[in-house]
Parts: structure tokens; C-alpha cells; sequence
């Protein structure tokens, strides 16, 4: 049998940014690896000029594995006048001539790629994987609003609204033209069914897109903290990037909102980093939030993910905060593959990858209060620990994963005409 | 008076033709250029009261002289005001004049004239034979005249000149209609006919178009030439328009350079091959089209505005399919704003009564939420230029879009009534999904006031086409 070649992109190589896209679509590539019958090659988008060679868009990294530098802009993420580096990114094709082309993103790299292998290779496949609303959404691909509030339907008028330094009429021309690009797709990717919706409700026709399961993390699982006789299960965690939308500050607030009982026995650990990407205020808030919170708050900083065992070693309970609606949160799967209970958001992919009362707790989005109370029975209620991680199924290994992804390759045809544009 | 007492034997000595060698004779003592000033001297003067001033003379070659200035007659001295030709013949001024507001007169000569008197007037006296130099004449009941020579400039711009003229003429005016349809109007007309020499052309093809298209897509560009690469992305896919000829016509300079360039980038990778014809001169929307239309190849030809954006493939063939039918001559379609809003659904003729019942255009289900389609070609008595669609030879024998029509305004109309004139009518379909992303930034833009009055002198030339005195 002839191998399935298959050439994944993603907006970035694990090496160097460690992202949830960037991990999924490079566990996908190492899971098709494994198999006799499939072939894959990685490339990641190189962000470190000091990486790049001179008359090259592409550095190795390993075999089968390369870096892309490019750049885009972030309104309509194209790169319309490096004409050189689709050249080069067409040499790349004809040399691997994949079967099928996967994106897991085209920020930074260039929507225009997606032509490029429609004009290079007419009858390879492509797919490709969302990890945001970016398609959609002009507020950092998040529909969130500039106010904080929940997103549930973008339109010009409305994106308008939201962020008025682009006019109704841009809207239009970002969507359609986003649009025009989505329609040489040959079937795209979803990795929860709430990002599902919100795309098949909008610019990609719902018989194009499939729900499939990331894959999970791999290597020793973490084993339970051992606990003395009667001691409550007290330790939570968070794991992520400082942003605003990531809900630190609920976190913080809830935490400091326990009855002082529950606080003293309690710990709560955050690893993340990234606040000085974001704007003063949000630091601000949050370097105060840091100085005034309980004396069993730690703030530990970033952390490596080769550290994550350790971390969930010492751990009981995993929080997902955020205060946007989420995809398929990386650390979901990575808790759940340790076998920690989760206490997210009640929205979007969390609300998802989380069954409420079965492998972890809902709380109102954004509701310290509704948060702190989730703590605290976590901390008082007898057996909910040891009922909640029992309810915890396995997460998709890199071969499962590979093996549903191939099936989809291999169900589509090449499209003779690619017929709708969605706008 | 004593200069008056004196000089009234030397001036009764003039008009004796037994006196004319003596006469002669002063003269050649004094030198020609005092003499001249003496005989001036001899004629009777008009009132002191009767004060005039022309601010401007201005030719409108073939046609005649347009004068806006001011006189202040407060004893009601005056008997003609005329421009003398070559010739001798004598046309009326004060006959045709249309008097109009001037503040500033008035505060220069205080006292001199009642405040409530329209000072100002502004006249295009029609003359077949326009020289550089204009002679006025002024009679006062009496019989005293003044004769002054002007210089009789032709305006170098049309849009700038109107802009002066149009400042005399308030838009409560009672007269509006007339004033527009004796003066303004023939004067604008006129200018804008003159055929300046054809700009400098550049015409770049971009890959190979089809040998014998079925339709070209024609699109000005103007300001903005980024409109490309979305409309690109929004061919390019469409199996529809492979038959199809797409040609851009740059006539702003400004953006010649950049518009071939991203032709160049869209073409190397949406592979839609693009005609680009730039002049080196702006030639509004009807000129851009008819030069556009000269470097097209398609049996039809589409005009299309930059900034209409298809929603789905294969709207092309559903906007000809009309035109099976020969008594149709134009088809347009149903256009959208990018939130739903009907933006264009044809146009109507409709008399407008402040305007003196002159025709304008109406748009009868604009800004309404888009209903589903019908599918029904309707006939209607316009559509717009953003989009219309015809067979090229039947616009071609029509001479294309009038390219006096200032300011892109009614020519859409005026091509319409002409294709009409020759028994083919105007549809609409509304079976097509295109959006026009139009901008509301004129109503930002200075000079509105100066807009509307352009859009009434169009107006009336549009009624005059109407009425059937041009074809």
C-alpha cells in the first residue's frame, strides 16, 4: 500500500513556542510517523529572525521537520506581497508532494498559503484545524468583546461596534476574503463541537467540518498526592498564559473570598507568565491581585512542560478560569491525562471537555464568588475528589488520534471545483 | 463744472463733420493715447450713482460669455447692459441677468444702495463667435454710455470655475430652475464638452486573457486600489467567469505604480489575468469608462464599481442572461450593503417639485432589509453604474456614458434614456448576492453644499436628454 503523505503546518514548532495548537498538530505529525502506511512532515513558522538563513525562507530542525519564516498581518493574515516566499513554499511541495496538506493555522504564516498548494498541487487535499475564532473574530480571535462581554455572533455592524478602528465595510472584506481563502479548504477540523458551531454557523459550510479529538499529552502519568487520613483534598493549580482572558483575577478574587478556614488549609499554586504582553492595566490589577493575596497563593512563575508531572504531583485540582469561551484547552487534557478533576468556566469548550459533577465542577464565567464556592466544597465535600477523578476518561493518544485523522484523509476526494464562497 | 461748461462746445464740435479736420488736428497735438482720453472725456458720463464692476469674464468657447459681477443703481439710471460683438451685433446682459446677494458690495458702499437690493448678478450671455476680448457696454436712460474692454478667459478647470460660479447661487433661490437652465447649466455644459487632448495611455496585460470573451468587467479606480486583490479573491474561484475579460482603469496618477503592481502580485497568484489601461489624467467616471470600453474585447460589457464585491459564484451569468431578450438593452442588479441593507434596487424618475419639476432619480426599496429573491427581471427607468451590464457594440454605437455630466451623477440615467430612445429597455434582476461596500464619507466631505448644486445643474441636464433635445 501506498503511504499517505502528509505535510502539517502550524503557526509555530514545539521547540520554540509551546502553545496548544503547536503541540496538537505536533503530536499529530508524530502519531502518523508511527504507522507503516502514513508519512508526515512538520513545518513550523519561525518566529526567531536569529534562526534564519540568508536566501531561505526554511531552517531544519530535524528530519522531516522544518522552519518557515514569515509574517502577516493580523487583520487579514496576509502576506500579499512576498511573492518570493510562496516561490519557495511551492519549492517545498513539489519536493515532499504531500497527498494532503494540514494547517493548524495560518496566522503568521499566510492565508495566502492555502493558494499556493491549490496552485502548486490542484489534487492534494487540504485540511485544516482551528484553534480560535480568528476566521471570525477581530478581537484576537476570542469573541470577546472590547468590554469584556461575551461574543456569540460576529457581523460587520457588530465587529464595528466592538472595535471601531476598522469600518463595517472592512469587516465585510476581512470576512470575505478570509472566506475566499477557507472556500479551497477540503475540509476542516474542529477539536471541540462548540468551535464547530461557531464556525459552521458563519464561513464554513457544516458538512465540511468534523469534530476530532487532539491529541493528548504523553509519558509517566502523575500519580495521586498521598494524603494522610481525613486530610482534605486542598491543593488546586493553574497552568497558562497571563492574558485577560486566561481569568487569573477571578482566581485570585475567589481564592481570597474562601471562608478564612478553608483558605488556611488550602493552597493555591499559579504557574504562568506572558502579563507584559498585555496592556499596563491589566499588569496592574493583577501585580496587586498578587500583593494582596493569602499567604497560601503562590505566584511560580512560568514553568517547562517536561515540569508538568511534578506540578500535578503535588496537586488536587486543576482550575480553567478563563473568561473566553476556549477550544479544546491543552491543559484539560493534560489534567485529565493525570487524572486531576477540573474547575472551569461554564462556557464554550470548557463547559465541553468538563462534565459538570461527573470529571470536574462548573462555575458561573467570570463569577469569583460562584468559583470560590466550587473551592470550597472541593475542599469540605467527603469522597467528591476520589468521585470526580474516578469519572475521568482517557485521553486521545497520538496513534488514536492519528488513526481517526487518516481515516478523514483518506474519505476525501479531490475536489474537481471548489463552488461556495461563505460570506 | 466749469471743466463741464468748457468742454461742452468741444464736444458739440466733435459730432460736426465740417469740424473733423480741426478735431484731427487737436488730436495729432495731443498724441493719440491723450486724444483718446479727451474724446472719452466728450462723451456724455453716465450718473455718478450708477456704479458697475464685473469680477469676472469668463469665455465659454463656441458658446458664449458667462459674467458675474455687480452694479448698484439705487436712481434707477440704467438703460442697457450689453456685450458688443465684433461684429457690432448686441447682446443683452441686463435682459438675461439673474441678481443674486452681494454683502460685500453693499458694505463697501455704504448708503449708497437700499440693503434689501440683490446687488450681485451673474449672466451667460450667448454669443456664436467668442473672442479674447469682450466688449461692454453700459447706456443710462439719458443716453450716456460706458464701453470697457475685458479679457475673456476660458477657465482652466471645469470643477473648480464651477465652485465660483455655484457660490453666487443659493439654493432658496426662487428662480433656482431658471437660473440653472439659462446660465449655469449651458455654461457648466459647455465647458465641459470641450474635448481636452486624449491623456497619455498605458495599457499592461497580466497574463493571458481569453481570445474572445464573453464579457469584460470594467472598473475605474480611483484613490483606492487595494480593491483588486478582494476582488480577485472573489473571482477566482468562480468557473463562471473564466470566459471573462477583467479590465481596471487607473486614472489617478497618485496610484498608477501601486495598482500595477498588486495587478502583477493578484495575477501571479489568483491567475486571473488583468487588463490595467492608466491614464495619466483623472477622467471621471463616465471618461474612465469610455476609455476603459475602448480596450475591451467581451460581446458584453459590465461596468462595475471597484467596491462591489460578489457574495456567491456564478453571479455573472444570472446578471446576462437578460439580455437574450434584444429589447433589452441594460441590466443591473440588486445591490446590498454589507449588513443586509438593500443599497440599490433600480431608479425611477420622479418630478421634483423645488427643483421646478425637473426629473430626479429615486430609489425606490433602498435601505429596506434584503427580501429573498424573486427572480423576476423588472423593468425600470434606471439602474446604476456600480454595476450595469449591456452588449459592448450597443454602447459603443451610443458613444458610451456623456462625459459632461460632472462629478459621476446621472450619466447611469442619462445612458439608460438613450438606450431607450432606441427601443431597449432597462432591467433589473435580483437574483444575484452583490454586495456594495459604498462609503458614507461624502457626507463628510467640505464643499456639501457646492454637491448639491452640481447635482442640480446634472439634473437638468439629464431633463434636457429626457425631453429629447440630445440623443
Amino acid at each position: 500500500m501506498r503511504k499517505t503523505r502528509v505535510l502539517i503546518l502550524a503557526h509555530g514548532h514545539p521547540d520554540f513556542s509551546k502553545g496548544g495548537a503547536e503541540n496538537a498538530a505536533y503530536r499529530l505529525f508524530k502519531g502518523l510517523n508511527t504507522r507503516h502506511d502514513a508519512e508526515a512532515w512538520f513545518v513550523g513558522r519561525n518566529a526567531h529572525a536569529g534562526l534564519l538563513h540568508t536566501g531561505t525562507p526554511f531552517s531544519v530542525v530535524r528530519e522531516r521537520e522544518f522552519l518557515f519564516y514569515s509574517n502577516t498581518d493580523c487583520f487579514q493574515f496576509a502576506s500579499l506581497d512576498s511573492r518570493n516566499l510562496w516561490r519557495d513554499f511551492a519549492e517545498l511541495l513539489e519536493t515532499v508532494r504531500p497527498d494532503v496538506v494540514h494547517f493548524h493555522h495560518y496566522i503568521h504564516l499566510g492565508i495566502e498559503l492555502l493558494r499556493v498548494v491549490r496552485n502548486t498541487l490542484p489534487h492534494a487535499r487540504i485540511v485544516m484545524t482551528l484553534h480560535e475564532y480568528l476566521g471570525i473574530c477581530n478581537n484576537n480571535g476570542q469573541m470577546v468583546k472590547t468590554d469584556g462581554t461575551l461574543c456569540y455572533e460576529a457581523s460587520p455592524s457588530a465587529c464595528h461596534m466592538c472595535r471601531n478602528d476598522r469600518s463595517p465595510q472592512d469587516y465585510h472584506l476581512r470576512r470575505s476574503f478570509i472566506g475566499s481563502f477557507f472556500g479551497l479548504v477540503d475540509h476542516f477540523v474542529a477539536p471541540s463541537h462548540f468551535l464547530r458551531s461557531r464556525y459552521t454557523a458563519s464561513v464554513v459550510p457544516p458538512e465540511k467540518m468534523t469534530m476530532l479529538w487532539d491529541a493528548g499529552p504523553e509519558g509517566p502519568v502523575a500519580e495521586a498526592r498521598s494524603v494522610a487520613e481525613g486530610e482534605a483534598r486542598s491543593r488546586f493549580v493553574f497552568m497558562g498564559q497571563f492574558t485577560p482572558y486566561k481569568g487569573v483575577e477571578v482566581l485570585l478574587q475567589a481564592f481570597s473570598m474562601l471562608p478564612r478556614k478553608v483558605q488556611s488549609s488550602a493552597r493555591l499554586e499559579i504557574y504562568g507568565t506572558g502579563a507584559h504582553h498585555h496592556p499596563e492595566a491589566f499588569q496592574k490589577r493583577l501585580r496587586r491581585l498578587f500583593r494582596e493575596a493569602h499567604t497560601n497563593v503562590r505566584n511560580c512563575g512560568p514553568y517547562a512542560p517536561e515540569q508538568q508531572a511534578t506540578i500535578l504531583r503535588a496537586t488536587d485540582w486543576v482550575v480553567v478560569p478563563s473568561t473566553w469561551w476556549e477550544n479544546a484547552p491543552l491543559v484539560i487534557q493534560e489534567a485529565f491525562y493525570h487524572g486531576r478533576p477540573v474547575i472551569c468556566s461554564n462556557i464554550g469548550g470548557m463547559a465541553e471537555k468538563v462534565t459538570d459533577g461527573v470529571d470536574g465542577m462548573h462555575f458561573p464565567v467570570g463569577s469569583a464568588a460562584a468559583l470560590a464556592d466550587r473551592m470550597e466544597e472541593a475542599v469540605t465535600t467527603p469522597g467528591l475528589w476520589r468521585r470526580l477523578a474516578s469519572g475521568i476518561r482517557p485521553t486521545v493518544s497520538k496513534e488514536a488520534c492519528a488513526e481517526s485523522h487518516l481515516a478523514l484523509y483518506r474519505s476525501l476526494r479531490p475536489q474537481p471545483d471548489a463552488t461556495a464562497i461563505s460570506v | 463744472m466749469l471743466r463741464s461748461l468748457l468742454l461742452a462746445p468741444a464736444r458739440w464740435l466733435t459730432t460736426k463733420p465740417w469740424a473733423r479736420p480741426f478735431v484731427d488736428r487737436v488730436k495729432a497735438a495731443m498724441g493719440t493715447e491723450r486724444a483718446a482720453d479727451w474724446a472719452k472725456t466728450l462723451r456724455p458720463r453716465l450718473p455718478v450713482s450708477l456704479r458697475w464692476h464685473l469680477d469676472a469674464v469668463h469665455a465659454v468657447p463656441g458658446e458664449g460669455v458667462f459674467f458675474i459681477g455687480w452694479m448698484l443703481d439705487p436712481e434707477q439710471a440704467l438703460g442697457g447692459f450689453d456685450v458688443v460683438a465684433d461684429d457690432g451685433s448686441v447682446s443683452s446682459i441686463a435682459e438675461r441677468w439673474v441678481r443674486c446677494e452681494r454683502a460685500d458690495v453693499l458694505a463697501a458702499y455704504p448708503g449708497e444702495s437700499r440693503t434689501d437690493v440683490l446687488v450681485g448678478f451673474i449672466a451667460f450671455v450667448p454669443i456664436s463667435r467668442v473672442g479674447a476680448k469682450i466688449a461692454v457696454r453700459v447706456t443710462a436712460r439719458g443716453g450716456a454710455t460706458e464701453l470697457r474692454d475685458f479679457a475673456a478667459a476660458v477657465p482652466t478647470s471645469v470643477l473648480e470655475w464651477s465652485k465660483v460660479v455655484l457660490s453666487h447661487v443659493s439654493m432658496k433661490h426662487p428662480d433656482l430652475a431658471r437660473i440653472v437652465a439659462l446660465h449655469v447649466g449651458p455654461a457648466l455644459r459647455g465647458l465641459a464638452k470641450r474635448r481636452e487632448a486624449p491623456p497619455e495611455v498605458v495599457v499592461k496585460t497580466f497574463g493571458t486573457p481569453p481570445a474572445s470573451p464573453e464579457a469584460t468587467l470594467l472598473i475605474p479606480l480611483y484613490g483606492r486600489f487595494d480593491f483588486i486583490r478582494y476582488q480577485m479573491a472573489l473571482f477566482a474561484d468562480d468557473a463562471s467567469l473564466r470566459n471573462v475579460e477583467v479590465v481596471y482603469v487607473v486614472d489617478d496618477p497618485r496610484i498608477i505604480a501601486q495598482a500595477m503592481d498588486l495587478a502583477l502580485h493578484s495575477y501571479e497568484f489568483f491567475r486571473v489575468p488583468i487588463t490595467v489601461v492608466a491614464s495619466e489624467r483623472n477622467l471621471g467616471f463616465a471618461g474612465a469608462n469610455n476609455l476603459g470600453a475602448r480596450h475591451a474585447r467581451g460581446t458584453h460589457l459590465v461596468l462595475l464599481n471597484s467596491d462591489v464585491m460578489p457574495g456567491e459564484n456564478g453571479w455573472l451569468p444570472k446578471l446576462l442572461a437578460p439580455l437574450a431578450d434584444a429589447s433589452i438593452g441594460i441590466v443591473g442588479a440588486r445591490l446590498l450593503y454589507e449588513d443586509g441593507t438593500v443599497q440599490h434596487a433600480g431608479m425611477k424618475l420622479e418630478a421634483y417639485e423645488p427643483w421646478g419639476g425637473m426629473p430626479i432619480l429615486v430609489h425606490p426599496g433602498k435601505g429596506l432589509p434584503a427580501s429573498s429573491p424573486t427572480g423576476r427581471v423588472v423593468e425600470m427607468d434606471a439602474v446604476t453604474g456600480a454595476c450595469m451590464a449591456m452588449r459592448r457594440d450597443e454602447y459603443t454605437a451610443l458613444g458610451g456614458l456623456d462625459e459632461t455630466y460632472i462629478l459621476g451623477d446621472f450619466e447611469d440615467s442619462d445612458l439608460c434614456v438613450r438606450f431607450r430612445r432606441r427601443g431597449k429597455t432597462t432591467v433589473m434582476v435580483d437574483d444575484v448576492t452583490l454586495f456594495h461596500l459604498e462609503r458614507q464619507s461624502q457626507w463628510l466631505m467640505p464643499d456639501l453644499e457646492w454637491r448639491h448644486k452640481i447635482s442640480l445643474v446634472n439634473c437638468w441636464q439629464h431633463a434636457q436628454v429626457l425631453k429629447g433635445g440630445r440623443s
